[in-house]
């Protein structure tokens, strides 16, 4: 059966800026993981031992085999991966040291890559990510136009996923078309 | 013409046309509209705010008090703009204010003639009598005199937006002081912004002689940017004042991205809201040369003598033709020097000193203009222009020069205002004859005439080293940076703050019209303190902020009360430093954009439907649905609520919290968070709870459900689903972190619906994947469990009912919402299954008595409620303790009951108050409130919730609804509060 994105409220679901594209990322698994207190170090084991996957420390996200983990606050990950599958069945080795819930559904995410990436960013988020401070590795949760975000840099064009919940996925992909639609004319830095 | 001959940062080669009250002028890029009329021989730009006198251009820059045009027309005009920040381009159009009908004739100029009556705090003391006179005659009189410019009073045009930065360096103020704070920090690298209010770098530079590393200033400034330009970490905003500071080193700066053309290019925002945050920022933000008081001073003509020198230097206008300048000490003297290098004839000067220099003998000499020593002004003439300047001498002889153009050098005012945005308070400095930074906000440091620092080679030295400095503290160490070198020397600050003697007005504040009279009254009836004398008088709070004259008027405060300067002390300044438009504030938050909303994943189908959409928190949710031929949303909601009852309905309940509770210790934080006990339910059901808050009151309720062993769901109402998840996260983190249970909101992973009616069951089976058995036996009432649907997405499905019908909620990942909302359709489709919204399902509550927004109040208990029972005593619970309070067990407090009016087609009114049947409406009565009411298509006549004193054991009795706020008094009947299947044989079906 049909899968509806979400962000099916917006006309076109990618669009360009120069050559600078956004285009939401869906469908994918994700799923919460809040490790219980005490148990990160036996959390963090098992990850690396079953998944060869290691948590990544705060504001910080890697990737191993497909498989991404995010930090999103204190002992608690997001992991995920593009496309549909059984992740939370996946992870059951993880059940015993963390509580693990399916949020595949849960949020909209949108791709913004290229040249103009940060400069419309800035706009958009109260977030330093001159490349000093924020470089790809890098996540981050901060609020966008009222919004609750997670950011996180992909590669150097600059690459960002940006996600949010998904009933405000019309409201992100507009404020984001708000945020670039005036280049933002810093001088030639 | 005024413009000169040669020189000045203008480009000759352009002109640009624009008009000034419909008249047309030729200006040129460069200019600002007050350069480009005074270029063209206008000197009447205004009328004065309470007195409508006529008003010149006082000044060069912000801190312009007279100079105040409307900008542009329709939509896009903008009020009280000073003509002195207003670039010029091709077509602009400007009108004066404040006038009528026109500005050379102005009717209300007679309130001159009655400025005995119009003293400080006038509109206090002279409208007091008759007092009924006062909204409807005397305010809207005053309000209609008063004031400046109009607001377009049409939606802007235009859009505004917001931008992010974050450097290591903030220099505020692109002058000598800040171009050299901002190399010495770019060449170490560190990230710098720097922030000019003017289109052009440069500040002072570009208005004075003086040389910099032996080249004009303004060339130097010139390669200054160059060099700012090759470092990479350098980012310069010009047009951008910063308005505000804040704490942590966060700053507030607004650009004028568009304002110097006639409208923004496509898509690009007319300003744009800078919040900086920065590690160090460098005020380097220059002075404000003061207006003093004197009798006569508001005439145009009148001018600061540093921006004479700057229409001289920088915009190649000669501001008049004859020119006497009034001065305390030597800066008045470089408007002499600058006048005559001008070939502008001086007719007097007039310095308050009985001795000079004989360097400035020479200069006097130079220009030929009558010297008078230890004299003063005594008053000007002219009308719509000056014309003529009275001085006293030193030997106290009146005598008259004829002469347009008076430059007064009364001294300056650093520009201390941002340091006083965390409180800091200004310290009068007797050295430099001025406040200078108090405590400064953390973080800052201040260089240059902000700092009380006025001779070109300190101040360059002071920027470099404050660049350096702040590069230095955010960890960008190097050299010490090269200063560029100037030769001038100081000039000892000579101020002029009150020429006494004279019988015109002296202001203090031009652009609110506040004179030494009105500060001598202010005096004389005790408002002394300066913030008091602020208020009294308004001195300083036009739009201006007084940045020219309000240290005069702390001056004239200081001499009456004989206080001194240091005692009397200055106003605090506030943010900000200058006007913010509010649309800068607001950025794209206006219209529908104002705040985001949150869309069900089955909103469209919604929408295909014909449903009302409304606003409950952010989410949108229909509120019913429209068919042809209905007219009213009452006929839609009866309809859909008989539908329900009588067939099947379906209804989006996606935005309903959601919180997925995974953990061995899940049972216990839900026993500790609700009143009745959950550990026990088996897997595979699902029960009603109430949670309440600390305090012993309802907090909200809703049902959980029991999915696996170590996994649950939760559900909340709309309104509480964020309050509710932030509650349990202090439970957890604060109370019993040890537990091992771990939630998240889950609402936005599910759609879900409730499918409701007779007919549910033949619905859901049908929406099921075939072989999925729903019977009442496998299924029973408060069972869940998971299915498939969709050929093969799985399916969380509910057996629980709101309405009191044969009901289910089924959920689906929400990327299956809008597939699921047309499959339940296409399954329902043969018993006419109907959509309904918020009011159908809230009207079938208010039939069942389900506790809802009205009654979930924080007023409530669970025993107001009927609740009491499900207290468990055998466990703890949030709120246990303080729900035992004798008052909150008090049988006489109103609790729930069912209301239906005696007469069948009376309306009932939700918030009318109960009384006994003929106790007078008066409080000392009141017996309770109507919580919720509605329309009863099942009974047919209007029901209601409330709550009533001691209400249960009252159900036969009748009492009244008084509603004194929207008329009527309906007798109604006490009732048990569920109106339809009280037994609930329907839901159990």
């Amino acid at each position: 059966m049909a899968e509806l994105s979400a962000f099916t409220k917006v006309k076109s679901v990618a669009a360009t800026h120069g050559s600078t594209t956004a285009m939401p990322i869906e469908p994918r698994s994700v799923v919460s993981i809040t490790a219980w207190r005490g148990a990160a170090p036996a959390l963090a084991d098992a990850a690396q031992v079953t998944f060869g996957l290691t948590l990544p420390q705060p504001g910080r996200w890697i990737e191993h085999n497909g498989l991404a983990a995010i930090w999103a606050g204190p002992g608690h990950w997001w992991l995920q991966r593009d496309g549909r599958s059984e992740l939370l069945a996946e992870l059951a080795p993880l059940a015993p040291h963390a509580g693990l819930i399916d949020m595949s559904d849960a949020r909209a995410v949108l791709r913004l890559s290229g040249p103009a990436a940060r400069d419309i960013l800035m706009g958009l988020l109260p977030l330093d990510l001159h490349p000093r401070s924020f470089t790809p590795g890098c996540a981050a949760s901060t609020l966008a136009a009222h919004m609750g975000v997670h950011v996180r840099q992909l590669d150097d064009a600059p690459t960002y996923d940006l996600s949010c919940l998904r009933s405000y996925a019309g409201s992100l992909w507009r404020a984001l078309e708000l945020a670039s639609a005036g280049p933002l004319r810093l001088p030639a830095a | 013409m005024s413009r000169l001959a040669s020189g000045g940062l203008i480009d000759r080669s352009l002109s640009h046309r624009f008009a000034f009250d419909g008249r047309l002028y030729n200006g040129h890029p460069g200019d600002t509209l007050a350069s480009a009329l005074l270029a063209n021989g206008v000197r009447l730009f205004g009328r004065s705010f309470k007195y409508h006198r006529p008003r010149g251009v006082l000044s060069a820059g912000p801190e312009e008090p007279s100079a105040l045009v409307e900008l542009r027309g329709g939509a896009r005009r903008e009020p009280n703009t000073p003509a002195t920040t207003i670039e010029l381009y091709d077509g602009l159009e400007a009108t004066s204010q404040n006038r009528f009908p026109s500005l050379g004739f102005d009717l209300l100029a007679v309130n001159n003639l009655l400025s005995p009556l119009l003293s400080a705090g006038f509109y206090y003391k002279t409208f007091m009598w008759p007092a009924s006179w006062w909204e409807k005659v005397y305010e809207p009189l005053i309000r209609r005199a008063a004031g400046l410019g109009r607001a377009a009073g049409l939606p802007d045009p235009d859009h505004y937006d917001r931008a992010h930065l974050f450097c290591d360096v903030l220099v505020i103020g692109a002058g000598p002081a800040g171009l050299a704070a901002a190399l010495a920090a770019g060449r170490r690298g560190a990230r710098v912004v720097l922030c000019e209010s003017d289109p052009l770098l440069g500040g002072r530079l570009l208005a004075e002689t003086g040389e910099v590393d032996g080249m004009p200033g303004a060339d130097w400034a010139a390669h200054a940017e160059a060099a700012l330009r090759d470092c990479p970490s350098v980012t310069i905003l010009r047009r951008t004042s910063v308005a505000s500071v804040f704490d942590h080193g966060s700053y507030v700066a607004v650009q004028r991205v568009a304002d110097h053309k006639p409208q923004p290019d496509p898509h690009e925002p007319r300003q744009r809201e800078w919040r900086i945050v920065a590690k160090r920022a460098v005020l380097a933000a220059g002075g404000f040369e003061r207006l003093a008081a004197f009798s006569g001073n508001d005439r145009p003509g009148v001018m600061l003598a540093g921006a004479v020198r700057t229409y001289l230097n920088r915009f190649a206008v000669a501001p008049g033709k004859s020119a006497v300048v009034l001065t305390g000490g030597g800066d008045g003297w470089r408007t002499v020097a600058d006048l005559t290098r001008h070939g502008v004839p001086i007719a007097a000067i007039v310095d308050r000193r009985r001795e000079i220099s004989p360097e400035q003998h020479k200069l006097a000499a130079a220009s030929g203009a009558w010297l008078h020593l230890g004299a003063k002004v005594t008053g000007t003439r002219g009308g719509p222009a000056l014309w003529g300047v009275d001085i006293a001498g030193a030997d106290g002889v009146p005598r008259f020069v004829s002469s347009d153009l008076l430059a007064v050098a009364g001294g300056w005012n650093p520009a201390v205002h941002l340091t006083s945005h965390l409180g800091g308070k200004p310290v009068w400095n007797e050295a430099a004859c001025a406040f200078l930074p108090g405590a400064l906000p953390p973080g800052m440091a201040v260089a240059g005439a902000a700092a009380g620092t006025f001779a070109l080679s300190a101040v360059l030295a002071e920027g470099a080293a404050g660049g350096a400095a702040a590069a230095e503290a955010a960890g960008f160490s190097g050299p010490a940076p090269s200063v560029p070198q100037a030769s001038d020397a100081a000039i000892a600050p000579t101020p002029i703050w009150i020429i006494d003697g004279g019988k015109q007005k002296a202001f203090v504040d031009l652009q609110h019209d506040v004179t030494l009279k009105d500060i001598a009254l202010a005096h004389r009836e005790g408002f002394v303190s300066v913030e008091h004398l602020k208020r009294y008088t308004t001195l300083g709070m036009a739009t201006d902020q007084g940045k020219t004259g309000g240290v005069a008027g702390m001056a004239a405060m200081a001499a009456l009360t004989g206080r001194g300067m240091a005692e009397t002390g200055t106003t605090l300044h506030r943010p900000p430093f200058t006007p913010v438009a509010i649309g800068a504030l607001a950025g794209h938050h206006r219209g529908k954009d104002f705040r985001p909303a949150r869309l069900t994943p089955a909103h469209r189908w919604a929408a295909e439907q014909n449903a009302s959409f409304v606003e409950t928190g952010p989410w949108l949710r229909a509120q019913w649905f429209t068919q042809p031929g209905e007219t009213d949303w009452l006929q839609s909601c009866m309809r859909e609520v008989n539908a329900v009852r009588g067939s099947v309905g379906v209804c989006d309940v996606s935005t309903l919290g959601k919180i997925e509770i995974a953990g061995p210790d899940a049972g216990a934080l839900l026993d500790f968070l609700y009143i009745n006990t959950f550990s026990t339910l088996p897997v595979g059901r699902v029960r009603y709870g109430t949670m309440l808050r600390e305090d012993g009151f309802v907090f909200d309720d809703g049902t959980t459900a029991r999915l696996e062993r170590d996994r649950w769901v939760m559900t909340t109402t709309t309104a509480n689903a964020p309050r509710v998840l932030q509650h349990m996260e202090f439970v957890h983190q604060v109370l019993r972190p040890d537990w091992r249970v771990a939630f998240i909101s889950v609402t936005d992973q599910w759609a879900q619906f409730a499918v409701a009616g007779p007919r549910a069951r033949e619905v859901i089976a049908a929406t099921l994947d075939p072989g999925e058995n729903v019977s009442d036996a496998a299924f029973p009432f408060m069972a869940c469990g998971s299915f498939t649907t969709l050929g093969g997405v799985t399916a969380r499905l509910f057996r629980i009912s709101f309405s009191g019908e044969l009901a289910y909620e089924i959920g689906v990942p929400s990327a299956y919402g809008d597939a699921l909302a047309r499959r339940i359709m296409a399954a329902g489709a043969a018993f006419g299954i109907t959509p309904y919204g918020l009011e159908a399902l809230g009207t079938m509550r208010i039939e069942k008595g389900h506790p809802a927004g009205g009654e979930l109040n924080g007023q409530t208990t669970a025993i107001d409620l009927g609740m009491g029972r499900m207290m468990a005593t055998k466990k703890d619970f949030i709120g246990r303790a303080m729900a035992q309070r004798p008052a909150l067990r008090d049988p006489q407090r109103p609790t729930l009951a069912g209301i239906r009016p005696l007469r069948p087609q009376d309306r009932l009114r939700a918030g009318a108050h109960l009384l006994a049947k003929d106790a007078p409406s008066t409080i000392a009565h009141d017996a309770g409130w109507v919580t919720s009411v509605a329309f009863s298509p099942s009974l047919g006549h209007w029901i209601g919730l409330a709550m009533l004193t001691n209400g249960p054991a009252r159900h036969g009795e009748i009492v009244r609804a008084d509603d004194p706020v929207r008329g009527g008094s309906v007798l109604v009947e006490v009732v048990p509060p569920c109106f339809v299947d009280p037994e609930g044989a329907r839901l159990r079906g």
